[in-house]
């Protein structure tokens, strides 16, 4: 789902970046001093999620691991997400410099509004919190494709064909996000539930 | 009761271990890569031009668009890889060409065949046919090759462009293979490296913070 360079035209990569500056500092500002290991920790953790490739169907893809990162940061994600990006297109040479902010609005976005949606279902009953969390890496994958469409729109002129062609890719990964977000939550939730956002609200 | 809130003590703690434990279990698995990333590598051979495409960790790019531009960026020729990630064309212009490749779902690269790839072939085959000074040099030395092995000089090149193609291509398909460097532990452990250091430096900023309104 990383965005080459060259590929957008600058206006969209200019609206990227700007978003995805204002969602950073937004984070930085609502990230307090006791969850900036937390933040560190999950930053790691989606810079290297990515390159967990899942062979399944005819291409192979990697975890995003988004929506964890959404739903244990809320609005923290921005800065942690943007972070975890920038090494990646340093060190591996995926996505970009200039494509940045655009990435960054592809995977923060999905995550942020899955915090937003989803967040207060949790911590009810068992049942429903896995299917909010499991909606969690479900949607923010999902979303992350649609706005890949959006974006290449301007590009690659049909925005159903390529949400659609992204989406379709990114199916088996969705469902295991899904997992991974349940397991990870219900994990949490018996070993350190103060972590997860229901607590804190 | 206790003990419970005993394990959650230690939880914490061990959560962020068993965390950072991970993480590197992960690192260290990661060497098979991942579509994320495409890559064109193009070599010439004589008039040829030949490409090849691929996802990093290997996957071939299956009919991925080929754009073959002068360096005033006018669009010479289109094509598409094969399901081998190959496309193969005839040198358009003798300049130096931007190879172009279009993987769909926002991925793409480039490749740029520098004019000294396309054109020392030309002038050294023209160095040798004009040789108008020494041409009794290379009657003789044609003769005498055509004499010794039966073959003119014109069959002789073409053997050995061929025997040296064949000679080539495994080299030219590990140089393919080394153009696609996969992200390395080096870069890995570095990566998680910077991010403890922003945590460092997040914390420092937000910890004065809390300690300056603490004591005004």
């Amino acid at each position: 789902m990383h965005i080459s360079e060259g590929v957008l035209s600058w206006p969209i990569l200019a609206s990227g970046a700007a978003l995805a500056a204002a969602g950073t500092a937004v984070g930085l500002k609502k990230l307090d001093y006791d969850r900036i290991a937390q933040a560190g920790i999950l930053s790691a953790s989606f810079f290297v999620a990515s390159l967990i490739h899942v062979p399944i169907g005819p291409s192979s893809v990697h975890l995003i691991l988004n929506g964890v990162v959404g739903l244990l940061l809320g609005w923290g994600a921005v800065p942690a997400i943007v972070v975890a990006l920038f090494l990646q297109a340093v060190l591996f040479q995926y996505g970009g410099i200039t494509t940045l902010g655009v990435n960054t609005v592809i995977m923060a976005g999905p995550a942020v509004i899955c915090y937003l949606v989803f967040a207060p279902m949790i911590s009810k009953k068992p049942r429903i919190t896995f299917l909010a969390t499991f909606a969690v890496g479900f949607f923010s994958v999902l979303l992350g494709g649609i706005i890949v469409g959006l974006a290449l729109m301007f590009t690659e002129k049909n925005f159903f064909e390529v949400a659609a062609l992204v989406i379709a890719a990114h199916i088996p990964i969705m469902i295991i996000e899904g997992f991974v977000t349940a397991f990870c939550v219900s994990f949490l939730k018996k070993v350190q539930p103060s972590l997860l956002p229901g607590s804190y609200q | 009761m206790k003990k419970s809130r005993g394990i959650l003590m230690i939880s914490m703690k061990k959560l962020v271990l068993i965390d950072l434990v991970l993480i590197i279990i992960i690192a260290l698995s990661a060497f098979d890569a991942h579509a994320h990333r495409v890559t064109i590598f193009a070599w010439v051979d004589g008039d040829t031009i030949h490409t090849q495409s691929k996802f990093s960790g290997g996957k071939r790019v299956n009919n991925g668009e080929i754009n073959v531009f002068d360096p005033d960026g006018n669009l010479l020729l289109k094509g598409n890889t094969d399901e081998k990630g190959e496309f193969s064309f005839k040198v358009p212009k003798k300049t130096s060409l931007k190879i172009k490749l279009i993987a769909g779902m926002g991925h793409q690269n480039e490749w740029i065949v520098p004019v000294e790839e396309i054109e020392p072939l030309e002038q050294d085959r023209l160095v040798l046919s004009d040789q108008p000074v020494d041409s009794n040099k290379v009657l003789e030395t044609k003769t005498k090759a055509s004499t010794e092995t039966g073959l003119t000089r014109e069959e002789l090149e073409q053997v050995v462009e061929q025997t040296l193609e064949k000679k080539i291509s495994p080299v030219m398909q590990m140089l393919s293979d080394l153009s696609d460097p996969k992200p390395r532990i080096s870069d890995i452990l570095g990566g998680i490296g910077y991010i403890i250091g922003l945590v460092g430096i997040g914390a420092y900023f937000k910890n004065r913070k809390k300690t300056d309104s603490e004591n005004p």
